[in-house]
């Protein structure tokens, strides 16, 4: 059985077997967490194509400082959020972008009960600064330890609390908002 | 009523809890795996490039080390043609052997 760092060598050295094995360990937290900014699949499978593009060539750089997994974890994020200023700039520059699917996303992994309050908070996670949403999603969505997502952020454990506090402080103003209009 | 509300918003928050990870589509690795053969030929694996280096430096060294020993051998031969003409310079100072 190999570790990860040794999937990641022998992906370094052109082995295709190696690259499968990753790609079947790491395809589902890349694309949701690509699905979780993007809040669109066919977005979500762009970002994660290239995400993989990119380790399978970033690979020789790979010097093991980070775990692999904080590793993937930063290449999905700045991909991610570059693709997402790449989006604002075209809509700025006037190309037309379908929003309907952003404001009615429904995660296809949230339990039935869950589904509208999730639809919600999606919703109002676009209210969020780049560091506040990232700091949102890994600890809220990807559910990772504190101690990981500081690692993931380079920050410290007090920097990720104080970021998901001033978060949910924003988010709690957009769903008091909201709220008058559930109750009509 | 405030309450409720209250109640709601981290009903929302914690929407996401218990929930299980979207399913990748089935076609994406063959997309991904067409997409890293198309620039192939055109990224060179770093290991390569060190044997092309390991080349480079053991062609350097054969010229440095051909070079070095080509001026040795022609000081060398300077050196016996400077002495051979000292030593012969008296036996040839003149031709005129039968005055």
């Amino acid at each position: 059985m190999q570790t990860e760092d040794e999937i990641i060598k022998a992906i370094a050295k052109g082995s295709e077997q190696a690259f499968t094995t990753f790609y079947e360990l790491y395809a589902k937290k890349v694309f949701n967490t690509a699905l979780s900014y993007t809040k669109n699949t066919e977005e979500a499978q762009d970002i994660t194509q290239d995400v993989f593009v990119k380790i399978y060539r970033k690979a020789t750089t790979f010097k093991g400082k980070s775990s692999v997994n904080t590793w993937v974890y930063r290449i999905v994020i700045n991909t991610s959020l570059n693709y997402l200023d790449k989006k604002s700039r075209k809509a700025d520059s006037g190309t037309e972008i379908k929003n309907d699917d952003v404001i009615n996303f429904n995660h296809p992994g949230v339990i039935l009960e869950n589904k509208e309050n999730a639809a919600t908070l999606y919703r109002v996670i676009d209210c969020l600064i780049e560091n506040q949403k990232t700091a949102f999603i890994l600890s809220y969505i990807e559910e990772l330890p504190r101690q990981e997502v500081a690692d993931i952020m380079e920050t410290s454990v007090k920097a990720v609390e104080s970021l998901l506090q001033r978060a949910k402080a924003n988010m709690r103003k957009e769903l008091e908002n909201l709220y008058p209009n559930r109750r009509k | 009523m405030k309450d409720e509300k209250e109640k709601w918003i981290e009903d929302i928050f914690d929407s996401m809890k218990g929930s299980s990870r979207a399913e990748v589509p089935g076609d994406l690795f063959a997309k991904i795996q067409q997409e890293i053969k198309k620039d192939e030929p055109k990224v060179k694996p770093l290991f390569q490039w060190k044997y092309v280096a390991a080349a480079a430096v053991v062609l350097i060294f054969i010229n440095l080390t051909s070079v070095f020993m080509y001026t040795q051998k022609s000081k060398l031969l300077q050196n016996e043609t400077r002495n051979t003409e000292v030593y012969s310079e008296p036996l040839i100072s003149t031709y005129q052997i039968y005055e």
